[in-house]
């Protein structure tokens, strides 16, 4: 234990000497600062146009007044989803991931609204939010930093002398992966620290903020032992520089890239175009004289003995679309819930990636999130919807609103609670590859000791 | 004997090129650059015939369904049948809505090279007489992190992993300028430093620009595209310019490695620069031009829309009224509709739709110079990266640029004027004709 404390020690001489901890901090600060300030700028901007957009939109139903309840069906309601403010710290799929939803008569629409429709398509792909810039810059940085902290000292003879003293190849090998994640966690801690304030501030749970931070911190750490390993084990500096930007490449941009295709293969799904055109077909005269019954009953338990025509029939045809629906857009839904899945274990190969999906879980803008919205989304169009045509129904032979029914409109839109934030399977890669970092340590210190 | 008579430069050549042929990462390198080119290839080209597979079968569709009004209104007309308004397509308005016609932006025959952001951009969808939000199926829907992480694309796959297959064959010369014995031997038998650098780079470079080519060749094939002149010359375009990228990138290593003697502060600038300008470039593009010309929100302009058309719906009787008083096929129905109360819910959204266009359209010209704006600097800046520059060349080349998607956007709202043009005057007056309503199917006209 003494000897890894000295070699930490004399490491972390050699970090404030060589530059390296200037370099680090100063680099990841800059950037890492930057990106908190203005994706901070930026959820503060989206956040408020579409708190705007909710507010909007309920106004405007409110002042409906004596609107005919079939137009009302079909001019529909945008629900929006708040953009959680840990977005700060990780953007997730807020990008592709449809903001609002158009809830109407008997059609289920797309979710819509995305950030990508105004993006250029030049930075697609690229990192964006504090973690995954920090999970492509800081690694690479230490690649490029502290590739040679055991195959400088092989190349210069240092290391066959320290173990043939008497040092200790584990404490070598341990102490500095140490030094190393310390310099991992001294370059990020200041755009973590404040990337955390702003979220936490703007109402990020301080448990799931230290769950992103955490995510991160292991991440980082993972990979700073990595570079030591491949220090350990290579020849000369060069070649470990080399084969770390290659292993840097591979994880942080190849894999990500290369698995979504891969997922796609594995598990694909039906095409959206064709599942919604048939929903459309579908939702053409369905209403059984059967669902007509059932409503007249449970109108007639709630003591409407003598409802409106049309609203019987309006509150049936949406019972019976939501029933097609559901069997229609199953597919679709299974296939996209088994591609994250795959996503998941398929990023367990890289620890970035891993991270970064475990992340986008902790902030709650991961796919499942998305999904979950989608899926409250409809339950919301259902509830509002049969909101308008009980109120329908209970109009005796009037056709117009009033505003009591479309306060129960707007009630039936909001009353649902936003879902617990999904998890997912992307920890378990994290916790897979702590364990082979730890692993990989332990042969590294045994190749010293042979090779010396 | 021909090998006693080659010139110092072949022979180098050849000594070369073997030695990096030999080296085991570079070997494994252009290997994983050659497979992933294909592979990238094959899913571009995937996601093309896809495309093209789905054009021709809402085609058909649409063939289909103007045969069976046929029909069917042959049927009307010799008494054959009888059925309500509503389902017969001799009345514009019942015909209007069941009315299919798609539009569609085809993929080039070089499409396959690149994917861009082809697998989000709504390429093909139902379109019909009405306001545009009673269009069907814009945009194929993903798993949002399927789309998050974007195409695997042969453009990126090969410009991403030139400046990496070009480091990792000059990695040995960096080194040897640490000083050897051997390179001081090889620097007197040379005759001076540069020559000997030269010698030793230049073989590497043809071998690196052959395996980039070959690369890059492997991935087009893999598209399968069908073989035209035109397919030909577009390739030869892609193949030059991922071979000038790849020449910028040997360049820039060969300069680093002239100027700069320590091994290390070698590796740190290239490795710098490749950050700068192929990682680091497309968020900071991006980030730049949204920071000094930043587009209009999606949110904030539909917000406007919508708003816009409910100030508008406030008006509806309002501009019934007028309508009517300008068409003297049409007042009797509206009025009549009118007075008693009727719902008349196929007029109105139609006039709804003009009254926001109107009040809308000075707003609609500044956002989408906004947009404009942003695109064209975010392509302008592009511009300061090589690998930016490059690839946006190859966009160009697959027909997955930037102009080819506004010209498909212009085109479809023009085709939308047109079918309205035609549709409007009969859906104001609720006409049944004598025979189907055909509307010419769409084109897409290349820019």
């Amino acid at each position: 234990m003494n000897g890894m404390w000295i070699v930490f020690r004399h490491e972390w001489a050699g970090f404030a000497r060589s530059g390296a901890l200037a370099v680090a901090v100063l680099v990841v600060g800059v950037i890492g600062t930057v990106t908190a300030v203005v994706e901070h700028r930026a959820w503060q901007a989206e956040q408020s146009e579409r708190l705007e957009l909710r507010a909007q939109e309920i106004e405007q139903w409110l002042a409906l007044g004596g609107t005919h309840i079939h137009k009302a069906a079909h001019r529909g309601y945008f629900v929006v989803r708040d953009l959680p403010p840990g977005a700060i710290l990780d953007r997730g799929v807020w990008d592709f991931g449809g903001s609002s939803v158009w809830l109407e008569a008997h059609r289920r629409n797309a979710p819509q609204l995305r950030a990508a429709d105004a993006a250029a398509v030049v930075a697609r792909g690229a990192p964006r939010g504090v973690g995954p810039v920090l999970l492509w810059l800081v690694p690479l940085l230490l690649a490029v930093l502290l590739h040679g902290a055991v195959a400088n000292e092989r190349e210069s003879g240092s290391l066959a002398f320290a173990v043939s003293s008497g040092a200790s190849p584990h404490a070598i090998v341990f102490g500095k992966a140490l030094a190393a994640v310390s310099l991992a966690w001294a370059a990020v801690a200041l755009p973590v620290v404040i990337g955390v304030g702003l979220a936490v501030r703007n109402g990020m749970p301080a448990a799931a903020a230290a769950g992103w931070a955490m995510t991160l911190l292991v991440a980082l750490a993972v990979f700073a032992v990595v570079v030591v390993i491949a220090s350990s084990l290579a020849r000369r500096p060069l070649g470990a520089l080399v084969s770390l930007l290659l292993l840097w490449f591979w994880m942080a941009v190849l894999w990500p890239r290369l698995t979504p295709g891969l997922a796609e293969q594995a598990a694909p799904i039906p095409s959206s175009q064709t599942v919604r055109s048939e929903a459309e077909v579908a939702a053409e005269g369905l209403v059984t004289d059967a669902t007509l019954e059932t409503v007249r009953d449970q109108l007639a338990r709630v003591g409407v003995t003598d409802p409106n025509p049309a609203g019987v029939s309006a509150m049936a045809a949406e019972v019976d679309a939501a029933a097609a629906f559901a069997d229609i857009f199953a597919p679709l839904e299974a296939g996209m819930e088994q591609q994250a899945r795959l996503l998941d274990f398929a990023s367990w190969v890289s620890p970035l990636t891993a991270a970064d999906r475990a992340a986008d879980a902790t902030v709650g803008l991961s796919d499942r999130d998305q999904f979950a919205f989608e899926a409250r989304a409809e339950d919301m169009r259902i509830a509002t919807q049969m909101a308008l045509n009980e109120g329908w129904a209970r109009a005796g032979q009037r056709d117009v609103g009033d505003a009591a029914l479309w306060r129960n409109v707007v009630d039936a839109a909001v009353a649902t609670p936003e879902p617990d934030l999904a998890r997912g399977q992307a920890y378990w890669g994290l916790l897979l590859w702590t364990v082979l970092a730890t692993l990989g340590l332990l042969w590294a210190a045994r190749t010293i000791r042979r090779s010396v | 004997m021909r090998r006693e008579h080659s010139s110092p430069m072949r022979l180098s050549i050849r000594l070369e090129a073997g030695l990096l042929l030999r080296t085991r990462l570079f070997v494994v390198l252009a290997g994983v650059v050659v497979l992933l080119s294909a592979l990238a290839g094959a899913q571009g080209g995937q996601l093309a015939r896809a495309q093209a597979d789905a054009i021709e079968a809402a085609r058909a569709l649409e063939v289909e369904r103007d045969a069976e009004a046929l029909v069917r209104a042959e049927q009307i007309r010799s008494g054959e049948i009888d059925p309500p308004w509503w389902q017969s397509p001799l009345n514009v308005q019942a015909w209007s809505y069941s009315l299919i016609r798609h539009v569609a932006l085809p993929p080039g025959d070089l499409a396959g090279v690149a994917i861009a952001d082809a697998d989000i951009q709504p390429f093909l969808f139902r379109i019909n007489p009405h306001p545009p939000d009673r269009w069907s199926n814009r945009a194929s829907e993903r798993t949002p992190s399927v789309a998050a992480y974007g195409g695997f694309d042969l453009a990126d796959v090969v410009l991403l992993l030139t400046p990496l297959l070009v480091i990792v064959a000059v990695a040995s010369v960096i080194r040897d300028r640490n000083g050897s014995e051997r390179q001081r031997l090889a620097v007197v038998q040379a005759g001076s430093e540069r020559t000997l650098l030269l010698q030793r780079l230049v073989p590497r470079a043809l071998v690196v620009l052959a395996i980039i080519l070959a690369a890059g060749l492997a991935g087009v094939v893999a598209t399968r595209p069908p073989l035209t002149a035109e397919t030909a010359a577009g390739t030869v375009t892609i193949l030059l310019t991922f071979g000038a990228h790849a020449l910028f990138w040997i360049a820039l290593a060969a300069g680093l490695i002239l100027a700069v003697r320590p091994a290390v502060a070698t590796f740190a600038g290239f490795v710098s620069l490749w950050f700068i300008l192929g990682v680091l470039a497309p968020g900071a593009v991006e980030g730049m031009a949204r920071i000094v010309s930043p587009p209009p929100s999606p949110l904030s302009v539909f917000a406007s829309e919508r708003a816009e058309t409910v100030r508008a719906r406030m008006l509806e009787e309002d501009l019934t009224r007028a309508y009517a008083a300008r068409d003297s096929l049409a007042r009797d129905m509206l009025l009549e509709a009118l007075d008693e109360d009727r719902l008349l819910i196929t007029p109105t959204n139609l006039l709804v739709q003009d009254e926001v266009d109107r009040r809308r359209a000075e707003d609609r010209d500044m956002e989408r110079h906004a947009r404009s704006q942003f695109t064209g600097l975010a392509q302008t800046l592009s511009s300061l990266s090589p690998t930016l520059l490059a690839r946006r060349v190859i966009y160009a080349q697959a027909g997955r640029g930037e102009a080819r998607r506004r010209a498909f956007e212009a085109q479809v709202a023009a085709y939308h004027g047109d079918l309205q043009d035609t549709f409007v005057p009969l859906l104001m007056r609720r006409a049944t004709r004598d025979a189907v309503l055909l509307p010419e199917p769409f084109a897409f006209q290349e820019p």
